[in-house]
């Protein structure tokens, strides 16, 4: 069964086509790969299925459902969550609470509850708390961690805190777009980790990734754009021997040399 | 912990004895005017500092309040504090008007948006003469009464300094919270917000609101505490001055409205030396742009840590600060 699929999905800003035209299914359960090269439109891809780009064109449909150009946050709370190529953090916000944000809708409570500081908020102030603490214990943050300032993080933390702000609304579908970018081994390593932990816990994931190791050791199954196109789609290793996908990332060097 | 109970005593203390040790009614009155300014400045720390959506544009919501009052009481013989109360609920209606620009925009041109909302109510104020009796302005607005006292300017005094300490609850109670988060979130990154699952439009109706809201019930103190209301009492250039007031004090603190705007309001008569009357509001304003310039947290921070020095052991905050 899919989870997501789009059909004809084209994205254009003003003259260049970003997306064009993409059937992309994504099995659920699995955990599929958009690979391609740079402005290939895998950033595009995941902008408009989480609302952040209106589509063009074309339909994106969730759980049977057409969500097409809905608000981010109805997508968000329908249960599609992402982080951003270049993290996006809350600059005053602690650990802790950018974890706290995702879980606003959790909280149950309406605003005479915060002001009449009612039995109802602090118990789900306790819950959520409490189940942001794991999210963070998932991705690697720990106690020491919670009420540092997210952006002071060193780098490869800021991407878990992403992760665990994205798993914190409880998703069905985990876009990543190049989570393993700029990491060093360990966070690397780590990272893998938390990937297939995710996969465990029976949530969908959507990986654009750069670093083939890691899509090698993870991916179900591989989805190539190549301008704005679906190049080919199939398991990892075929995809990776595709001449027309070696040609992709590699003919410009070539035509440069 | 004893210490710093003692250190709020002698705060509450001083705030009590205020006006019995200051004597001079003029004084207390222009207290009272900073006062009611101070509610319209942490309204503002609430929607500019936490939730991030500027506004130049209060001084409107301000006369609407004024406005509202005033007629209602004097012509539809509605009693004060029903007067009051539609003060309140008008600009929380008007701020509905204002909140749908931010839903598009932000920062410079949201400024701009909230200056012609301004310049607009006033340019109504100041032309719908049958209603608001134009540019001559409003008179016989009556004071408030208990018990059939009318109030003087130090039970004005009492009765602002306890709505100011409701208010403060408040905003802290919603800052602190989950709501408080989200205004946060919305103000740091409004597109990670959204993907967070914030309808961020909530938000800022929201903030808008509350801070309309506190400009609406100030501007009813005013009008009943003043008996006279003006158009030139809202102009563009008090908007400007109750943000100013909130930058002062520190648009990201819960106490910043509250040392904002008596600071703001006494700096300028530091400086009234005999000779100096034409330039103590220029240097007055200097200072105010020293401490805007080199202290962008505003006084509060200040005001806590000072505070925490003498009287705190533990470092953390009087009533909590945001972060
Ligand atoms: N907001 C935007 N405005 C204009 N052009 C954009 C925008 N976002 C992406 N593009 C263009 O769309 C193409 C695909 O970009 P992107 O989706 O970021 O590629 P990728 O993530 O695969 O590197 C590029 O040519 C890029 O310049
Ligand atoms: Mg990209």
């Amino acid at each position: 069964m899919n989870i997501l699929e789009t059909k004809g999905l084209t994205k254009s800003f003003g003259g260049v086509t970003a997306n064009s035209d993409l059937d992309i299914n994504i099995e659920k359960g699995s955990i599929t790969g958009l690979i391609g090269p740079n402005g290939s439109g895998k950033t595009t891809f995941i902008n408009v299925v989480s609302g952040v780009h209106k589509a063009t064109s074309g339909r994106v449909i969730f759980n049977g459902q057409d969500i097409t150009n809905f608000d981010k946050h109805k997508i968000a709370r329908a249960g599609i969550a992402r982080t951003f190529q270049t993290i996006r953090l809350f600059e005053r916000l602690s650990v802790l609470e950018t974890v706290l944000v995702a879980r606003h809708a959790s909280f149950g409570a309406k605003i005479w509850d915060a002001v009449f500081s009612t039995p109802k908020l602090k118990m789900a102030n306790a819950r959520e708390e409490a189940r942001a603490k794991e999210l963070l214990e998932i991705v690697g943050l720990g106690k020491q961690h919670y009420h540092q300032m997210g952006n002071s993080l060193p780098y490869g933390y800021r991407r878990s805190l992403e992760i665990a702000r994205a798993l914190a609304l409880e998703p069905s579908l985990l876009l990543l777009d190049e989570p393993a970018a700029g990491m060093n081994r360990e966070e690397f390593n780590f990272l893998q980790d938390i990937i297939l932990n995710v996969k465990q816990q029976g949530i969908t994931i959507l990986l654009v990734e750069h670093t083939m190791e890691l899509v090698e050791a993870v991916v179900d199954h591989c989805v190539v754009l190549n301008y704005g196109q679906k190049l080919t789609e199939g398991p990892f290793c075929d995809c990776e021997s595709d001449p027309r996908v070696i040609e992709a990332y590699l003919g410009k060097e070539e035509a440069e040399c | 912990m004893q210490r710093r109970k003692i250190g709020f005593l002698i705060i509450a203390l001083l705030v009590v004895l205020y006006p019995l040790v200051i004597g001079d009614s003029y004084k207390v009155y222009i207290m009272n005017r900073s006062l009611i300014h101070a509610i319209i400045a942490m309204g503002l720390v609430t929607q500019v500092g936490f939730a991030g959506q500027i506004s130049l544009g209060h001084a409107a919501f301000y006369g609407i309040g004024a406005y509202t009052t005033s007629l209602t009481v004097l012509k539809l013989g509605f009693p004060i504090g029903l007067g009051f109360l539609a003060a309140i609920l008008m600009c929380v209606i008007f701020s509905v008007f204002l909140s749908v620009p931010s839903f598009k925009l932000s920062g410079f041109f949201l400024s701009l948006t909230t200056i012609a909302f301004g310049h607009i109510v006033w340019v109504i104020i100041v032309n719908w003469q049958s209603l608001t009796n134009g540019p001559l302005g409003v008179f016989g607005i009556p004071g408030l009464k208990l018990f059939g006292i009318k109030f003087n300017n130090t039970h004005y005094y009492y009765l602002l300094v306890a709505t100011i300490a409701l208010l403060y609850l408040f905003i802290k109670r919603i800052t602190n919270s989950f709501i408080g988060r989200a205004f946060m979130a919305m103000r740091d990154d409004e597109l990670a917000a959204e993907c967070s699952g914030i309808n961020t439009r909530n938000f800022k109706l929201l903030a808008f609101g509350i801070s309309a809201g506190f400009a609406g019930l100030a501007g009813a103190f005013y009008a009943h505490l003043s008996g006279f209301i003006s158009p030139e009492s809202f102009v563009f250039a008090e908007s400007t001055k109750f943000v100013g007031m909130a930058v002062t004090g520190g648009l990201r603190h819960l106490l910043g409205g509250i040392i904002g705007a008596p600071i703001v309001t006494f700096l300028p008569e530091l400086f009234r030396f005999p000779g100096w009357e034409t330039y103590y509001m220029m240097a007055a304003t200097f200072i105010i742009l020293m401490i805007v310039v080199f202290m962008p947290d505003g006084l509060a921070p200040l005001f806590e840590k000072g505070f925490n020095k003498i009287f705190g052991e533990r470092d953390d905050v009087k009533g909590g600060s945001s972060e």
